[in-house]
């Protein structure tokens, strides 16, 4: 069975994948589906009070399909573009700390001391409750973007992909084909990159399909608390703190608990097939 | 045999023992560096509740928190200070900081507490249940529901439990409980997951086989197998303590509880430098000690490992 085969074969791996196709589709055709008059819904994300000033907080009609928002925007149309916020900052945050996770990991092998020392960052990476560095971060620098909520999440979270990266690559390391490679006079930068990092970054690719579906929770929180995506930018997270803010009304908050828990579920579901398609032999 | 693996386990746990301190300053030297790279500085801040402040007198404000000498020099007083579990007044208020975490850290402390009992309480069971009866249909049902709850944000989970009438802003361990539960709910799903995964795993091996065909019934081999399949859940414990914590500034936000996840929040928007530096130091603290406690729990669950020279 190859790769594909055994990721086809997990149950639920291909409708995660579906459902996270779809979802990609719907953020790259925000403004096709959603962006003013002449399209599927017609208002823009920031579109105030389209329908006269009355039409704040209005729950669900034939105009507002999900109803709007305490300023009287369309909270269909911020829903649909709030997609490409969860879609940026999930992958891109997953994408830089697995690099950093797999380059400080693998820097394990480099001998007992660079390991020790890298260890020892590693372990004070984990000790830091995510939140609570998250708020700092954003606390240090003073107005947020979606990059420096990207980069925030990257910075808590690289030391996993590290941890599970050293482990491996010291296993590996001691397997015999590096001694051969070493034998037949192979240099330090060969044995590294051709015969320890490609078998070494498998338990880290395996972790960042999940890991997006966490970062997008992430981000959600951080929004939700006022620390992440700035304010006129439609986000999920935005959308929860409005339902907060609003006396919970449930059309701010179902459509985004809904649209996170698919995105979440779908990340870790192809998450279990690829850690199918990535365990050689066989798998269960 | 059986000693020398008890020995090991004892060098593990004093060489962890002594790397402690080595952490501490490591978690501690990172929070006081990215907190002191905060545009404006104690000074500042306090100039700000006063108008008009003079160059002069923040130059005094700044001689008077130690702001005019080096970070390391700072960072070395602070540590000093901090070890006598001194941590300085409030930026805001005046008040000593130690006194503000003394009223807070019991709100979190018992809802971490409530979380983890609920957590380990219904996913033990749960998910032993869900690996025994693997091959029914319910069974696959309840795990891919667990699937679902686990994609759920906390906020909306904390907001929905809210509104469904939960108390706001409880001051009993019972008012507290729907807020626990909140917190409890991804820790308990993820807690689940991994003892089904266990016992599934357990069931299949050799000894409960054996167990087995010498006529033990079906629920005898569960018996031993749980045991077995309830360490890696607890290992899973200790190293959960910073994603409860994390959690836990959500809850807190929602239900109305001053614990430190509220504190932290408010020490982030008000810049309340040295409140932040005392959360972030006895939030590792607790973590360094859930990580310490699981490995002296592994001991207790596994007899091998029971310490008898220890």
């Amino acid at each position: 069975m190859n790769a594909w085969q055994r990721f086809r074969r997990t149950p639920g791996a291909r409708l995660g994948l579906a459902i996270l196709v779809g979802f990609v589709l719907l953020a790259a055709a925000a403004d096709l589906v959603a962006g003013g008059a002449h399209t599927l819904i017609p208002y823009g994300p920031e579109e105030q009070h389209p329908g006269g000033v009355t039409a704040v907080l209005a729950p669900p009609s034939r105009a507002h399909w999900l109803g709007t928002d305490d300023r009287g925007r369309d909270v269909a149309a911020r829903l649909i573009h709030g997609t490409r916020v969860a879609l940026l900052v999930g992958p891109f945050a997953v994408a830089l700390y697995v690099a950093l996770g797999l380059v400080i990991g693998l820097g394990a092998t480099l001998g007992r001391a660079t390991d020790f020392v890298l260890g020892r960052l590693v372990e004070v990476g984990l000790m830091f409750p995510t939140l609570l560095l998250l708020l700092a971060i954003q606390g240090v620098t003073s107005s947020t973007s979606l990059a420096e909520v990207t980069l925030a999440i990257a910075l808590t979270q690289w030391p996993h992909v590290a941890r599970l990266t050293r482990a491996e690559a010291l296993r590996v390391a001691a397997a015999p084909h590096v001694e051969a490679a070493r034998a037949v006079g192979a240099g330090r930068a060969r044995i590294l990159g051709v015969h320890i990092f490609p078998l070494a970054a498998t338990p880290a690719l395996t972790s960042a399909a999940f890991g997006v579906g966490q970062a997008v929770l992430f981000e959600t929180a951080l929004t939700f608390l006022g620390f992440g995506v700035p304010a006129p930018t439609a986000s999920w997270g935005e959308l929860l703190a409005q339902a907060q803010a609003s006396g919970l009304q449930p059309w701010l908050l179902v459509p985004p608990t809904v649209a996170i828990a698919l995105v979440v579920m779908s990340c870790n579901l192809v998450g279990d097939g690829v850690r199918a398609a990535l365990s050689s032999g066989a798998a269960a | 045999m059986l000693a020398s693996r008890d020995g090991s386990r004892v060098r593990i746990l004093a060489r962890r023992l002594l790397l402690v301190p080595a952490t501490l300053v490591g978690i501690t030297l990172v929070t006081f560096a990215l907190l002191h790279a905060l545009p404006g500085d104690a000074a500042t801040v306090q100039a700000g509740t006063s108008r008009g402040a003079s160059p002069e007198s923040l130059a005094a404000m700044r001689h008077d928190y130690g702001l005019d000498r080096p970070l390391w020099s700072q960072y070395a007083a602070w540590l000093g200070r901090s070890a006598r579990l001194d941590f300085g007044a409030s930026l805001v208020d005046g008040e000593p900081v130690r006194d503000k975490l003394a009223r807070a850290l019991p709100v979190t402390l018992a809802l971490a507490f409530l979380a983890t009992i609920l957590a380990f309480g219904v996913a033990v069971p749960l998910g032993a249940a869900l690996g025994y009866y693997d091959r029914c249909r319910w069974a696959r049902a309840s795990s891919a529901a667990l699937y679902g709850l686990y994609a759920l944000p906390g906020a909306a989970v904390a907001l929905l439990v809210l509104h469904a009438g939960a108390p706001w802003g409880a001051r009993t361990l019972l008012g507290m409980l729907p807020a626990a539960a909140c917190l409890a709910l991804a820790e308990m799903v993820k807690l689940a997951r991994y003892q089904r995964g266990a016992v599934v795993g357990e069931l299949a091996a050799d000894y409960v086989v054996t167990a087995r065909a010498k006529g033990h019934g079906p629920r005898g081999a569960v018996a031993h197998a749980l045991r077995n399949a309830l360490m890696p859940t607890v290992t899973l414990l200790g190293a959960e303590l910073p994603a409860l914590l994390s959690a836990s500034v959500i809850v807190e936000q929602v239900f109305g509880l001053h614990g430190i996840g509220m504190m932290a929040l408010d020490a982030v928007l008000t810049r309340d430098v040295p409140l932040l530096l005392a959360i972030t130091t006895v939030a590792a603290v607790a973590t360094l000690a859930g990580v310490l406690a699981a490995d002296v729990a592994y001991g207790l669950v596994d007899p091998r490992l029971r310490g008898r020279s220890a």
